[in-house]
């Protein structure tokens, strides 16, 4: 019995310091993560999992547009937004932090562990839709007289009911973001790229910003952050999408 | 409790290195943002009241061409006295010196946004052709700035029936510089020219006239009169012409190819009017076309690897291209829509086509990409628009509008809009109906 009892012992003794060896490891881990997450070594290497979401479209041209390039160029491009979840506003400070800046928020670990539990629902992969003609193409073509119809099983694959609702509020952000998205035509010019990851409040409000993916011409990089940047507030995500924007799973790629 | 601790550890470690996925959406293109140009008005004291009257025709010059390319610049109000009183990104600035009693110009650019000097320039004063000069001037500012050719030196060549008698209807052709000024006659032969075409040299024009030409009768006994479309080319620098063309029927729509040493037309001598190309030096003729439908307009790309033209094949006038180095090879139709489309002409680069087509009893005019895709429309209640034409920069597109005044008279002026159908200007005021602008290359 007594040999029994030291080895229960030695068990629990054993166990508590591979739990805690292992604790460690894993605290080191998401340190060393976070750190580089914060470009302190910057390489300007994008995340690895990115989905990219566009716009399908189906067309059926019946009839000559009706409206004028110049007309749909006015037409107001600002879609719906959707309703706001309802936020108890002693409870919400987001409003009063936000900031605008390349770099990501300060590290505590207590967000930290937030931003983990967070991480794991964010598993579920948002499904790829084909394009057939890029939005400002769709734009043109949103024209009375022509049959316009957004592209579903038809022209890409199905997306999982969860997704949608998180697709459709993404797609809805470049309409709101493009009537900033200017540039001189020497910059335009060199058809260069950047991609910006933006971090969403519940009232629409830009968190914070910061880019990914470097178009390697810092007036350019300046350009997107600032279109972004005049564009705040978005339109406002819905409750059951908040934890992927707000949480930064949301980039802007300029152009693409 | 060790269980638990264990379960949780597993599920922390897996969270921790969850990699998260990340969603992009494009924003797209960026639209042009517009820097401010200003002028700063050059010291005057040693002009006598002429020449500076002259100096003060160049800057509204400069500032009107300036004005043309309003999707790149905003014009700054007013002229500066010095280059400190300008709020411009681009600040030119001028002064007047007189050397061996003759006048020059110096013309400084300056992207004071780069802190760079762009252009500085010294060239004697043409006070005897100063809109020449004050275009020249405009073309190397902005050359110096985008780093490309303006359509400042460009001209146009038209046909206007201002020389119309009661009961004797014509139409002469005409050339004029690329904002209407310096309106020329080229023509004087009391008849109809039709739609002319010019060399990629812009030295010779090719045109279709409607002439008077005495053949056998069809019943076999005698002679009749009869109207056959004849196709010219004028040397610009002689104005002298010779016929090209003048087989039986329509020879006519004529362009010239890329190199300026062949053309393609409409003719019908084989009954229904087919599209051909004909080699100016050899005169041989080539079939591009070979339908029992109509097909007529034709317009050929830069490279001479696609043109489009106008075909009855559907039963109403639709556009249509083909690799012009066969004969009905790799046809493809383009529009699908509209009761009745009418002139397709290329863009210089051939990356899309500019038209015309008939809707709401009137004339507008659309675009097309030159694969079938993004058809947008450029005019809407503004009168009957036709004769689409691409500015050699592709930046502008120039077109005729009709306004109908009365029952029996109607005005039809040229105008000029830019590629996304903004209207910039109207460029031809009381000088006849106006057909047929052809802009330079």
């Amino acid at each position: 019995m007594i040999r029994n009892y030291e080895y229960k012992d030695k068990l629990n003794e054993y166990l508590m310091k591979a739990v805690g060896v292992h604790l460690m490891v894993v605290i080191s881990g998401v340190i060393l993560n976070m750190v580089f997450s914060l470009n302190l070594f910057s390489t300007h290497k994008p995340p690895t999992n990115i989905e990219i979401i566009q716009s399908a479209v189906r067309v059926d041209v019946v009839g000559l547009p009706k409206m004028t390039l110049q007309e749909l160029k006015k037409m107001d491009l600002q879609v719906k937004e959707p309703e706001a979840p309802e936020v108890e506003k002693t409870k919400n400070n987001e409003t009063s932090k936000v900031e605008f800046k390349k770099q990501a928020k300060k590290v505590d670990l207590s967000k930290l562990l937030k931003g983990i539990s967070s991480t794991q629902i964010k598993k579920v992969k948002a499904k790829k839709v084909k394009k057939t003609i890029d939005t400002t193409a769709l734009k043109k073509l949103v024209l009375e007289g022509n049959a316009v119809s957004k592209g579903s099983s038809a022209t890409g694959e199905s997306i999982e009911e969860g997704q949608k609702d998180f697709v459709s509020y993404i797609q809805s952000l470049p309409d709101k973001i493009r009537q900033n998205w200017k540039l001189p035509s020497y910059l335009i010019e060199k058809e260069l790229q950047c991609r910006v990851r933006i971090y969403i409040a519940s009232n629409g409000n830009i968190l914070n910003m910061q880019i990914i993916e470097s178009s390697g011409d810092e007036e350019y990089d300046q350009k997107a952050l600032d279109a972004v940047k005049k564009s705040s507030p978005l339109p406002k995500p819905q409750k059951t999408i908040l934890s992927k924007v707000a949480n930064g799973e949301v980039i802007l790629g300029f152009p693409l | 409790m060790k269980i638990k601790l264990m379960i949780i550890l597993v599920l922390f470690s897996f969270g921790a290195f969850a990699q998260d996925t990340l969603t992009v959406v494009a924003v797209g293109e960026a639209e042009t943002e517009k820097d401010l140009i200003g002028f700063v008005k050059p010291g005057m004291s040693t002009l006598n009241a002429e020449e500076a009257a002259k100096i003060n025709e160049l800057l509204a010059i400069l500032k009107s061409d300036f004005d043309l390319y309003r999707s790149l610049f905003v014009i700054e109000d007013g002229f500066a006295k010095n280059k400190k009183d300008s709020k411009s990104r681009y600040i030119n600035d001028f002064s007047i010196v007189l050397e061996n009693k003759q006048m020059f110009l110096k013309t400084s650019v300056e992207d004071t946004k780069q802190a760079s000097i762009l252009l500085e320039d010294k060239r004697q004063i043409l006070f005897n052709n100063i809109r020449s000069f004050a275009h020249e001037i405009s073309h190397i500012i902005y050359r110096s700035i985008t780093g490309k050719e303006s359509i400042f030196k460009s001209k146009m060549i038209f046909v206007s029936d201002r020389t119309s008698r009661k009961g004797s209807a014509r139409k002469e052709l005409y050339i004029m510089d690329f904002d209407g000024a310096r309106k020329q006659r080229l023509t004087h032969l009391n008849s109809m020219v039709i739609s002319p075409s010019l060399s990629p040299k812009n030295d010779k024009v090719l045109y279709t006239l409607i002439e008077t030409q005495t053949k056998k009768a069809s019943s076999g006994i005698g002679l009749q009169r009869v109207k056959n479309l004849n196709l010219h080319m004028m040397d610009l620098k002689t104005k002298r012409s010779k016929v090209l063309s003048a087989l039986e029927g329509i020879n006519s729509g004529a362009v010239f190819s890329k190199s300026g040493e062949s053309i393609y037309l409409t003719l019908s001598n084989l009954k229904n009017a087919d599209i051909f190309k004909i080699d100016l030096k050899t005169k041989k003729r080539r079939r591009i076309t070979s339908h029992f439908s109509d097909d007529v307009d034709p317009h050929i790309n830069a490279d001479e690897t696609l043109l489009t033209f106008l075909s009855g094949r559907p039963g109403r006038a639709m556009i249509y291209t083909l690799d012009p180095t066969g004969t009905e090879k790799s046809v493809k139709r383009i529009s699908f829509v509209g009761r009745f489309n009418a002139a397709p002409r290329f863009n210089p680069s051939g990356s899309e086509i500019v038209f015309s087509s008939w809707v709401d009893n009137r004339f507008d005019i659309y675009r097309i990409d030159s694969d079938g895709r993004n058809l947008v429309r450029l005019t809407k209640n503004f009168g009957s628009n036709e004769e689409p034409w691409y500015s050699p920069d592709g930046q502008f597109i120039v077109f005729t509008s009709q306004r109908v005044i009365t029952r029996k008279k109607a005005v039809q002026d040229v105008y000029i809009m830019d590629r996304d159908g903004e209207i910039i200007r109207k460029i031809t005021e009381n000088y006849g109906k106006i057909y047929t602008p052809r802009w330079s290359n």
